[in-house]
This record gives structure tokens, sequence and C-alpha cells, in this order.
């Protein structure tokens, strides 16, 4: 995307914007940089993390020892490092997660954008598909899919892709709705830009915020669903993930026998993650909501200036 | 390479008298109906936007559309401008017989271009040839981009620049329509720009492609009243010495009188009276038409409390008759049974009442 249109430029960047409680844009940058800090450092750990630690899966101590100088979390109930576990199963949870937000998010918009600039027959087609997929109970039918295809992180990213994306499709459907009524679209057929030109570059960026918020919100349902397929059973067990880490947790009896270490560490990294990401989330929801924007850009706003028939208004 | 990026335009002479033979047609718009679906079934009824409507526009001629709200002037210009669909009837935008001088590197065989219900695609050459100008200077621009932006692409779409001097047509397009200084506002964004800026650029905007017709659809509604002068003196330049028609589409009499050379009169989707616009307004033969002219009348209000009683226009599945007949205080039996025929009253006049036949 080009430099004149960044995520909501004009939004974004008020100029001379009246400032009504000075305090609520400082809170609003903390929120949203203390959100770029924890997901960037998650980010980080995930992409060099498993390069700095030993192997999860290798039987390093005796079983269920807790923290301490040599094994800083402990070890599991097969005497493996729970620190290198933590770290590893990162990178395929975020990967995942990642990966499932933004297809999710593509389907989502192509889909809610498609139906709403073309509308009728087009419209009735799409709406239908997604509002059966919505009112599809969408635990059971991932856990359906989930046990039914071969385990792995590809069989993830595609059970939550395809069960994911129909609220999305909705929430696009109907800001583009709203948007295509506007006159500026109409401007741009008048001016003769193709339906899809107008689509993708008259629309889109308008959609910026939202698509942002969106993915992040996406990730976060999708980091959520993983971990809890996996601790239910139905990831790929061999693989070192936070929800095979939770499983095997469970599986060892963890809790009967008071090894709190062996899954704190991962249910704490998940919260920490999900609170970054809702932070993230909240941040660019600000700037997505139009009558923040509209405020933050124009100030009050413009008033249609009533209309002067002759003589009516200055008799 | 057509000589100069944007077209000039020159302060009028309001009205302007135009060539003392009649010019030809540029647009005629012959029966066109427009309507809505409104609910679904088994409930499902039409909206009548538009209902028999035929007028013409000539080359180098302000054609003013005047009704109040609802009464389907604004659907009438946008189904022009190919933006909503018709449901019956034929508009033609005819062939300019001689071109004008400057563009003769397009379209060196142009031909009428005709469309009606069915038409499927927009040929290019139909927006090129037709603008529209939009009553709302708010929402016509696109937010995130520049207001340069929406005037290259025209420029771009149309052949009128080419990626190299498109930065330069551009900021030409915007002096053009007297936004100063040019080379800086293009690069604004429009929620920087005031209301009478963001309407210059939509009207560059529109002259960009150097059309034929202009429909400005309430291009000054929305402005204050100091700079409303000021737009309307620019359309009335916009005819560009003849080469150029402009259908303003407005509720606002004072300025139809002031730039129109002829006058639609429309109620409840139909044509109510047309004609020369100091015969219709100074004038008005339709009970209708004198009843708007009475309300607008010049200088302290009305005179007399207007005699028509309230309601609104039947357009949701009307019935035979006039649609005018229920508010009309002059209405006869026959006009609640019959539609009215069209009568000329005058050189260029026509009525359509039941009392104007003689």
């Amino acid at each position: 995307m080009s430099a004149r249109t960044p995520t909501g430029t004009p939004i974004g960047t008020p100029t001379g914007m009246p400032t009504g409680t000075p305090t609520a844009p400082r809170r609003r940058d903390l929120r949203s940089a203390l959100g770029v800090a924890i997901v960037a450092g998650f980010a980080l750990l995930a992409l060099v993390g498993p390069l700095l630690v030993g192997d999860p899966t290798a039987y390093v101590g005796a079983p269920l020892e807790p923290p301490s100088a040599a094994f800083w979390f402990g070890t599991t109930g097969q005497g493996q490092d729970v620190f290198a576990q933590t770290v590893v199963g990162a990178r395929s949870t975020l990967l995942v997660g990642a990966i499932v937000g933004f297809a999710v998010v593509l389907v989502g918009a192509v889909v809610g954008a498609t139906a709403a600039f073309f509308g009728g027959i087009v419209d009735s087609v799409l709406s239908l598909v997604v509002n059966v997929s919505l009112v599809m109970p969408g635990l059971p039918l991932i856990v359906v899919i989930a046990a039914f295809l071969p385990p792995g992180p590809v069989t993830m990213a595609v059970v939550l892709a395809l069960t994911g994306w129909p609220w999305h499709a909705r929430v696009v459907r109907a800001q583009v709705a709203s948007l295509r009524r506007r006159d500026f679209v109409a401007a741009a057929q008048i001016s003769g830009e193709s339906a899809w030109r107008i689509v993708l570059v008259e629309l889109l960026p308008n959609l910026a915020a939202l698509l942002g918020s969106s993915f992040i919100g996406a990730t976060l349902y999708a980091v959520g669903a993983q971990v809890g397929l996996e601790f239910l059973g139905l990831g790929d067990l061999s693989a070192v993930t936070w929800g095979t880490n939770l499983y095997w947790a469970t599986n060892d009896s963890a809790l009967l026998t008071g090894s709190w270490w062996t899954f704190v560490p991962t249910g704490l990294g998940v919260a920490t993650l999900g609170f970054g990401l809702a932070l993230l989330g909240f941040a660019l929801d600000e700037r997505a909501n139009p009558r923040l924007a509209a405020r933050a850009a124009t100030g009050p706003g413009p008033q249609p200036t009533p209309v002067c028939r002759d003589g009516a208004t200055h008799a | 390479m057509p000589p100069a990026a944007a077209t000039p335009v020159s302060m009028p002479s309001a009205a302007a008298p135009l060539a003392e033979t009649v010019a030809a047609p540029l647009l005629t718009v012959d029966r066109l109906g427009i309507g809505f679906p409104l609910g679904s079934w088994p409930r499902r009824r039409t909206l009548r936007a538009a209902h028999d409507v035929s007028f013409a526009v000539r080359a180098g001629e302000i054609v003013a559309l005047v009704g109040e709200s609802g009464s389907g002037k604004s659907t009438i210009g946008r189904a022009i401008a190919r933006i909503l669909p018709m449901r019956t009837g034929r508009v033609t935008l005819h062939a300019q017989r001689d071109p004008a001088p400057g563009s003769s590197a397009d379209a060196p065989t142009e031909s009428d271009l005709v469309i009606g219900p069915d038409a499927g695609a927009v040929p290019l050459a139909w927006r090129r040839r037709v603008q529209l100008i939009f009553q709302d200077p708010f929402a016509s621009l696109n937010p995130v981009f520049p207001v340069g932006h929406p005037v290259a692409r025209a420029l771009l779409l149309h052949g009128r620049a080419t990626s190299a001097n498109v930065d330069e047509r551009v900021v030409a397009a915007l002096a053009a329509v007297g936004l100063a200084p040019a080379a800086e506002l293009a690069t604004r964004y429009p929620h920087q720009l005031s209301g009478g800026q963001r309407q210059r650029v939509s009207i560059a905007r529109a002259l960009a492609t150097e059309p034929d017709l202009v429909i400005a659809d309430e291009p000054t509604s929305m402005l204050d009243v100091s700079i409303r002068m000021d737009i309307l003196r620019l359309f009335t330049g916009l005819r560009d010495g003849g080469r150029r028609s402009v259908l303003l589409i407005t509720h606002d009499l004072a300025s139809a009188r002031l730039v129109a050379d002829r006058v639609v009169v429309l109620y409840a989707g139909q044509v109510m009276e047309a004609g020369p616009s100091a015969a219709v307004l100074g004038a008005p033969r339709h009970p209708y038409a004198r009843l708007l002219a009475a309300a607008a009348t010049r200088g302290g209000g009305l005179r007399a409390p207007l005699p028509a009683a309230g309601g609104t226009p039947p357009v949701v599945d009307p019935g035979p008759g006039c649609p005018f007949a229920a508010r009309c205080p002059e209405a006869l039996a026959l006009c609640r049974r019959d539609d009215a025929p069209v009568q000329a009253v005058g050189p260029d006049h026509t009525v359509r009442c039941h009392l104007s036949i003689p």
C-alpha cells in the first residue's frame, strides 16, 4: 500500500483537533503502546527463542522437578524442560494464530465486500451462506472437523479459518454497505472507474482500521481456539505447542500432584498474549469507530446550511 | 494532445442569450420511468420515482429541474448519469455536430449514445460526456485520499493526462475552478478543506473529463449563503461559450431563475410544466408551478397562506389521475380519474394539466 494510504491517515493524524479531554488520548496511546510491546515481545520470543533453548522433547531431568537454577520453570512429568517447551510452544501457536487471523479476515473481507458492493442476488446468496455458517454451533463443529482430519498445524489452520470467517464477513459487509452509498463511490463510478478498482482502491483503505482490528481479534480467537483444541487432545500431540503443553500437564496429573509449574507458564503466556492482543485491538477499534474518527478529524462536524429560499429568511 | 488541461472558467454574464437559432439538442429524455421495489413478497410495492418524464437539453443551455423534496429530480439526474437504473423510456445523448476546436484529438466520429432500461455496462464515452456534481461536498470526496486524487483519476481514465504530466494537470484543473493555491490544496485531505473548497474540487473532478453535459444536483444547498453565489456563477461559466450544457437540479427557484435558460417543474416524478424560465417562473400555468412560485415569491415571504392542502406526493403504487390532484386547489373530478395530457401553451412551453385544455 502506498505511503498516502496508511491506516486511516486522516483519522489518525488530526491536525489541530480540539482536545476535548486531555487525558483520553494519552491513556489510549499508553494502552496501544503496551499492547504493541507485549505482542512484539511474544513475536520475538517465537522467532528467536527456539534457537536459544535446548530440545524441548529431550528428557533432561527427573520428572516433576520444581523450578530451580538448572530448570527455571521445572520439569514435566516426563522430565522435559518446561521453560524450553514454553518458549518453543510459542512459535507454532503464534504462527498458526497469525495465519488463521489473516486468512479469516481476508476471506471475510472478500466475501463481505463482494456481497455489499454488488448487492442483489450476489448479496442474497453470500449472506445466506454467511448466516448459515454463523448459526452452526462453532465449537462442536471445530471439534468434529479437527477429529476427522489428520492432526497437525495445517489442519488446525484450515479448521479454524473455515469456522472463523463468517462473523468478519458480516462486519465488513455492513461497513461496505454503508460506504457503498456514500457519494464518493458514485463519483468514482461517474469518473469511469471499474467496480473492482472502486472496491480495492476507493473502499478498502477506508476499512483499513477495521480490518486491522479484525485481524487482531481473529488472531486472538485463533490462539484461544487452537490451545483449547490441543488441550482436548485434538491437535498433533507429538508437536510442542502451548496447547499440547497443557494437554500433557493434565495427562501427567499436574493438578493432583500439585506441580503447578507445568501449566502456569504456558497459561500465563496465553493470557498475557491475549491481553496484549486485546489492548492492540481496542486501540485500533477506537480508530475504526467512525464517530470517534469524525470528531477527531473535523471537530464538532459540519452542519448543513439551512436552505434559504428567496426572501424566506431575510424577510 | 489537447492544449489546455482544464477548461477555463470565465466569470460569465448571467444567463447569456442563446444563439439566435435554436441549438441542436444535446440530451433527449424520452418517457423516462424510474421505480424502486419496496418491501418483499408478498407485500411488494413499487415506489414510482419518475414517470413519463420527457424533456430535452440543448447544447450550451442551462436547464433547471425544480420541484419539492421527493419529486424525483435527483433520481432523474442520477439515472441520466447512469448510476441508477431506469425502468422505461430512453435517454439519448446526441453527437455534437461540430466538435469543439480544442478537442479534436478524441472521438473522431462521435455518434449518438442511447440508453434504455436494458442497457448493460456503461460505455466510457457516456462517462466522459456526462458528469454529475453532488449535493453533499462532504460525502462526495473519499476521506482517505488527498483531493487531487479524484481529479487525477478522472484525467487519467479519459486520456486527459498521462502519468508524467498528471500532477500539473490536476493543479491546472483545480486552479480553473478558483482554488488557490491549487498546488498546495491538491495534496490536502477533504477534511482539511471548507465546504466551498470541496464543492469546487467536485466541480474540478467533473470538468476533468471535459464533459458535454454537467448534471449539478443541488450544488449549493449545503453551502454557506455567502459562497453560494460564487458557486452559482461558476455554473453559469460552465457552459464554456455554448459548448457545454448544464442540468441544474434545485428546489431553490431563485437560483433557477438566476442561471437557467429553461425550467422543468416536477411533482411526484412527473413533469408538470416545462418552458423558458421567464415564462415558467414569471407566469406559471400549472397550479403546482403557481404555488411553487408563490411560495418562493420575492422579498417579504408569502403574501397569503397557500391555498393548497398538505400531504406527500403519491409515489408508492400511485393510481390513475394527476398526482397533484389531492392537493390542487382547482382540481376537478376528472383530475382524479384521468392522467392529464401534455399541452403546449406557448413557444417551447408545455403544461401537463386538464385545466389548461382550451
